[in-house]
């Protein structure tokens, strides 16, 4: 696995440096774009990031299938929003109180999702998806229904209020830069090493002293707790949230933009999720066609990029190194 | 009032059950499981419209000709898409999202071939309701009941009494036994999707007439009816229509007499209640590891 | 006297439906030997193995480690206990890589909970350490860093054996370690086992090759159609008339 220091520092290190090239990357384009427009892109990039991360782990790492993401994203946003605004909790707290139920959730339907193979698992979490989408739906005392809330308090810190998308930005920053330091460390640790024990081959797996079903609800647990993040962060973003965003397409959006950008990599979640929200923007003027898009992708990934784009570039780099050493060893 | 409700239950159960069994069939006869059933039911209907309304044919080559069409879109899907992503030693999940990534493009590709507004499908017998006890009910629901039940049978005996589906049974049962005794194991497979998709298309257009023709038709009874597939244990065909009739009667009795509000809400949870404690459904079949 | 008993089965016995697959085995693992379980083909050698790592609950009877009942706890609870295993069918994790495989295998013996993994990467440098040490053992020190997959098969044996060592058992469960290896690796593998029991450990080895167990098992137990058939030193073995019985047909070459 690439992504494994195996020698301390080494991987570390490369991860490191490209981290850093992002974070400038990211702060430049902010900074330079002063148009309200692209940092609202900005935002969403980096909120769908920590939704593709939560996937990640547990797809990509320790191969536990969810097409049901959205329902996370949808107990955080809407957990978060209510709880700011019938109980006057203070966004940037009401964000992780979301975030936690979903975190919660995400336990509660771990227990049985551990013990099933990958098709029953894909069911499972496809109609827990649906389950929260249509309670959203019908619960109108709660929700309000199919219409939404609007009027969601932005978010404010040491008397600093978040206001436009542009500030946002600073806030989703620094949460995205924490979650994929968390991940890099947690994949590199020796709870890392378990998950991808457990996807590789989970019977080795216990037989090498891993307890299987503790670490996929753990895998569970953490990519509720990133969707339902996500989601509390896109509520406080744009103000209003109603039923129509945490539909399956949601899940299947998440689930395309890692497959995108490459399962099981670091950088790979931010890669996709930026690759596919841009390109979504772009073809907002035909925006009839968008899932049309969506499939597009989807089906492009599945049969010409089963890596993603860090798998292609890794194949690439490492077709150019070989190339280099071929010359070297004829100039030799 | 009671009579009525039973019958609409029976209706919609029988319409789960018909495509949660193409669910099981697909699972049965490949292994695999597709997502696109659903849309495959709005195909159908749409496709049914085409002919019967704006060709002007006569209602059963209409659903003859839907029949053939929606059978060889199935059997493309397999023989074509999900073959040769196998053949690249893709997971099975990604069979899976491959076939959510089909729904997506035929739910669109509607959309740009019929538009998105809600398309009436004319009456096909020309009376308003028929009077059965003293009830007055739509004959379009007691044609969808007809045909769901004639294709369960057909089903039926197909897969028991024919050579065909016999192979199909013996091919699923142990492919390489069935290899063996000269069965074409790939042609069973294709051939499983395609009655899948052939079934949920004709269910298409006997249900169009009831619920209107929409892109988005197809979606929440796709997944009804694999909440059917599950809860009667997912592959066996018969269970489907036993978990679809339940479903059927949960989803129209507590509309009728608790709120309709949270009938999907309550068939998820139920869904997902049975898969906590009784994974395997109510007809056996393994799921666990 | 129990004291230097590393593994007592009492009676096991397992049945799959109407098969009973293993009938009321007994025997005794003295601490520090290498033990070897013999029989022909199908006897239930790898299903006493699964009984005793805890991949299947026994129908009946003890498995008594180093003093304790464990039968019936799951597998990563036995490993955690001192038991290791490899696998008849070669079980790596193919898309990692063979120092990787190793750092697995010390999963128990290393503590890292998920909040301290989170907050910071770990030293690793001791386990890494630990772990080359033990690919240096099993002369696999030069493919660190190589994928799982790319070696060989004898090399992915050793690999199995080396990862089972890093979780630092006290006994090694090895379930035909010299399938498909060559004359030459035979002779390695033999070399390693001696190597393991010297470090104390109790090895417990089921194997085909007559020549291998012969000549480095101290006792060998040697079942046949789930039951016990014969138990003592490779000579009395070897003189025993029902273990040449049962092996009739399929040869005891030794």
């Amino acid at each position: 696995m690439q992504t494994l220091n195996t020698t301390p520092g080494g991987f570390l290190k490369k991860n490191r440096y490209t981290l850093i090239v992002l974070l400038i990357l990211a702060c430049v384009a902010a900074w330079m774009l002063q148009e309200r427009y692209l940092s609202m892109i900005l935002d969403y990039i980096c909120i769908y990031t920590i939704a593709v991360t939560g996937l990640d782990i547990l797809f990509g790492y320790t191969g536990q299938v969810s097409f049901g993401q959205a329902g996370f994203y949808a107990i955080g946003a809407y957990t978060s929003t209510l709880l700011s605004i019938n109980l006057g909790i203070p966004p940037i707290l009401s964000i992780l109180l979301g975030a936690a139920l979903a975190l919660l959730f995400g336990i509660l339907i771990a227990f049985p999702a551990s013990r099933l193979v990958k098709h029953f698992l894909s069911l499972l979490t496809i109609a827990f998806g649906q389950m929260v989408y249509t309670y959203i739906v019908g619960a109108a005392w709660l929700t309000r229904g199919p219409s939404g809330i609007t009027g969601i308090p932005k978010v404010s810190l040491f008397g600093y209020t978040f206001k436009g998308y542009q500030s946002y930005f600073w806030l989703v920053l620094v949460a995205v830069v924490l979650v994929l330091l968390m991940k890099r460390n947690i994949i590199n640790s020796r709870v890392g090493r378990a998950f991808i024990a457990v996807r590789e081959n989970p019977h080795a797996a216990a037989g090498m002293g891993i307890n299987v079903a503790k670490y996929k609800i753990m895998a569970f647990g953490i990519s509720a707790f990133l969707a339902g993040l996500a989601g509390a962060f896109y509520a406080h973003m744009v103000g209003f949230i109603s039923p129509d965003t945490f539909t399956s397409t949601q899940s299947n959006m998440f689930m395309t933009m890692l497959l995108f950008g490459g399962i099981a990599t670091i950088s790979g979640s931010l890669i996709g999720a930026a690759i596919i929200t841009v390109i979504t923007e772009l073809l907002q003027s035909f925006a009839s066609a968008q899932t049309l898009v969506y499939a597009g992708f989807i089906l492009v990934v599945l049969f010409f990029l089963p890596n993603g784009v860090v798998g292609m570039w890794d194949k690439a780099r490492a077709m150019f190194l070989k190339k280099r050493l071929g010359k070297k060893e004829v100039a030799s | 009032m009671l009579l009525t409700l039973v019958i609409g239950a029976l209706m919609l159960g029988s319409i789960y059950g018909l495509v949660g069994m193409g669910y099981g069939l697909i699972y049965k006869a490949s292994g695999l499981m597709s997502l696109a059933q659903g849309d495959m039911l709005m195909i159908g209907a749409f496709l049914g419209l085409t002919f019967y309304k704006i060709l002007g044919l006569p209602f059963i080559v209409s659903l003859l000709l839907v029949m053939v069409i929606m059978f060889a879109l199935g059997m493309f899907i397999e023989r074509v898409l999900v073959t040769s992503l196998l053949a690249k030693g893709a997971q099975t999940v990604y069979v899976i999202l491959c076939t959510i990534a089909i729904s997506m493009l035929l739910q669109n590709g509607a959309m740009f071939a019929w538009g998105s507004n809600v398309m009436q499908f004319p009456s096909i017998f020309g009376v308003s309701s028929v009077n059965i006890l003293g009830y007055e009910i739509l004959p379009e629901r007691l044609l969808a009941l007809g045909v769901g039940i004639v294709c369960m049978l057909a089903l039926h005996f197909f897969m028991q009494k024919s050579k065909f589906g016999t192979s199909m049974r013996a091919a699923a049962q142990d492919e390489m036994a069935a290899s063996t005794l000269g069965i074409n194991v790939p042609r069973t497979k294709g051939a499983a999707w395609g009655i899948a998709s052939m079934l949920a298309g004709s269910i298409g257009v006997v249900v169009g007439p009831i619920f209107g023709v929409y892109t988005a038709m197809g979606s929440l009874i796709g997944q009804k009816a694999f909440a059917s597939a599950v809860v009667g244990g997912y592959g066996n065909m018969y269970g489907a229509i036993v978990g679809g009739i339940f479903f059927g009667f949960v989803e129209t009795f507590v509309s009728a007499y608790v709120t309709s509000l949270y009938k999907d809400f309550i068939s998820f949870a139920i869904l997902i209640i049975v898969m906590i404690f009784m994974p395997t459904g109510l007809f056996k079949e393994q799921v666990m590891e | 006297m129990t004291e230097n008993i590393m593994l007592e089965v009492q009676d096991l016995t397992i049945r799959f439906g109407g098969l009973v697959a293993v009938n009321a085995v007994n025997f005794q693992v003295p601490a520090g030997s290498i033990f070897g379980l013999i029989g022909p083909n199908g006897a239930g050698k790898t299903t006493l193995f699964n009984m005793i790592s805890g991949v299947y609950a026994p129908t009946s009877g003890k498995v008594i480690f180093n003093g304790q009942e464990i039968q019936g706890r799951p597998p990563y609870k036995v490993n955690a206990l001192g038991i290791a295993r490899t696998y008849q069918n070669i079980n790596l994790f193919k898309k990692m890589t063979v120092l990787e495989n190793v750092m697995v295998g010390c999963h128990t013996k290393t503590h890292s909970g998920l909040f301290s993994s989170m907050l910071h990467t770990p030293k690793q440098r001791d386990v890494i350490k630990k772990c080359l040490g033990i690919l240096d053992f099993m002369e696999l020190g030069d493919k660190a860093e190589l994928k799982a997959s790319s070696l060989s098969y004898g090399e992915q044996r050793r690999l199995e054996i080396s990862r089972a060592l890093a979780s630092e058992p006290k006994m090694l469960l090895l379930d035909e370690p010299a399938a498909g290896m060559n004359g030459a690796e035979k002779e390695d593998l033999q070399q390693t086992i001696r190597k393991i029991a010297d470090k104390g450990i109790t090895v417990l080895l089921v194997e085909h090759d007559m020549k291998l167990v012969m000549n480095v098992t101290h006792q060998i137990c040697v079942i046949s159609f789930g039951k016990r058939i014969a138990f003592g030193t490779p000579e009395e073995i070897q003189q025993n008339p029902d273990v040449i019985e049962a092996y009739l047909g399929g040869g005891l070459d030794v």
